[in-house]
């Protein structure tokens, strides 16, 4: 199935969806509230949205434990992240030592091997895994990952529901 | 020569002070502006692609030509379908999400921007979380799990140039 995208559609999506989380600065509110008044379709939509709202405000009161955590946890490692990488630059600094060039495929190739050789060697990943170059933590749970950067642009990671899932999916870096 | 004099709600208004008056609204305008402007740029907009990755014979679309071609030197298939394509605006520290076919919610969340990249959070549900630093136009490919016959695989792109 393929979806075809609306630009269009899409901006004025998000402008309502703004409009209604208050986003918006009180100029682009003006500038929409203009178009809002002169459109009966935009504002049906806004009362849908606004209905919406409500109904999973009710829903989120009813349950017993708050969602923010999900929200919260979900930025923990993040910010350690944060914090290893201005404690590694400081250092740096403080060494006078320059990023070197030579270091970004090395570290690439440190990366490939590490999560490859997990994974040959039956890592289960049940630890939270620290990563250089791109992905810097990852966190798969109990399933087998493979982090692919071979590619300048391109970071491919792989999580297996099984371990012989990867030989189905006849993986040709496991060929090689 | 002095002053014109002008009657504003009891107060004497000279021409001076009028041109003061409209150089400050000019002047908090601009900074209106700025501040609107600044705001934005605090925004990171991620092309996201939801694929459907399988062997079901029904080809490559045409919006999915760049995935499928780093995609294409890992594995074998000969579908990769797109089943959503979106542009999400991430505020730094905000959480955005997208709905997976398969039931399952891929959340992101824009740490910090830098020369280096995005410093991105991504949980994907049942899948993993992770941490990446991504530069601008750099794929970050994950599998998101089994769907139908093949897997679902999500792209984000951070696109802020």
């Amino acid at each position: 199935m393929s979806v075809e995208w609306d630009g269009t559609a899409d901006r004025r999506a998000q402008r309502l969806h703004a409009y209604h989380d208050g986003e918006l600065s009180w100029l682009a509110r003006w500038r929409f509230e203009r178009v809002l008044r002169r459109s009966p379709a935009l504002q049906r939509e806004l009362a849908d949205l606004r209905q919406l709202g409500d109904a999973l405000r009710a829903r989120e009161a009813t349950r017993s434990t708050p969602d923010l955590w999900d929200a919260l946890a979900l930025r923990l490692p993040a910010e350690d992240a944060r914090r290893a990488e201005r404690g590694a630059a400081d250092a740096a600094r403080a060494w006078g030592v320059r990023e070197s060039w030579w270091l970004k495929p090395v570290g690439a190739l440190a990366v490939s091997v590490a999560v490859v050789a997990a994974l040959w060697l039956g890592n289960t990943g049940s630890e939270p895994q620290v990563a250089g170059g791109v992905v810097r933590w990852i966190d798969s749970g109990s399933r087998s990952v493979m982090v692919l950067d071979d590619q300048p642009d391109t970071t491919i990671i792989w999580v297996l529901d099984g371990a012989s899932e990867g030989a189905s999916w006849g993986m040709r870096s496991e060929q090689a | 020569m002095a002053p014109v004099k002008a009657r504003a709600g009891g107060c004497a208004v000279s021409r001076h002070d009028w041109s003061r008056i409209a150089a400050g609204l000019v002047a908090g305008l601009a900074l209106l502006a700025g501040a609107a402007a600044g705001a934005d740029e605090l925004r990171i907009p991620v092309n996201v692609l939801v694929t459907y990755l399988s062997n079901d014979g029904s080809g490559v679309d045409a919006s999915a030509r760049r995935l499928d071609e780093k995609l294409r030197g890992q594995f074998k298939y000969d579908s990769l379908q797109v089943l959503e394509q979106r542009r999400v605006e991430l505020e730094i520290d905000g959480v955005g999400e997208v709905a997976l076919p398969n039931g399952r919610k891929a959340r992101m969340s824009a740490i910090s921007s830098s020369d280096s990249g995005v410093l991105m959070a991504v949980d994907v549900e049942g899948a993993a979380k992770m941490d990446a630093r991504v530069q601008n136009h750099h794929l970050l490919v994950i599998r998101a799990g089994r769907y139908k016959d093949g897997d679902l695989v999500l792209s984000l792109e951070p696109d802020y140039r």
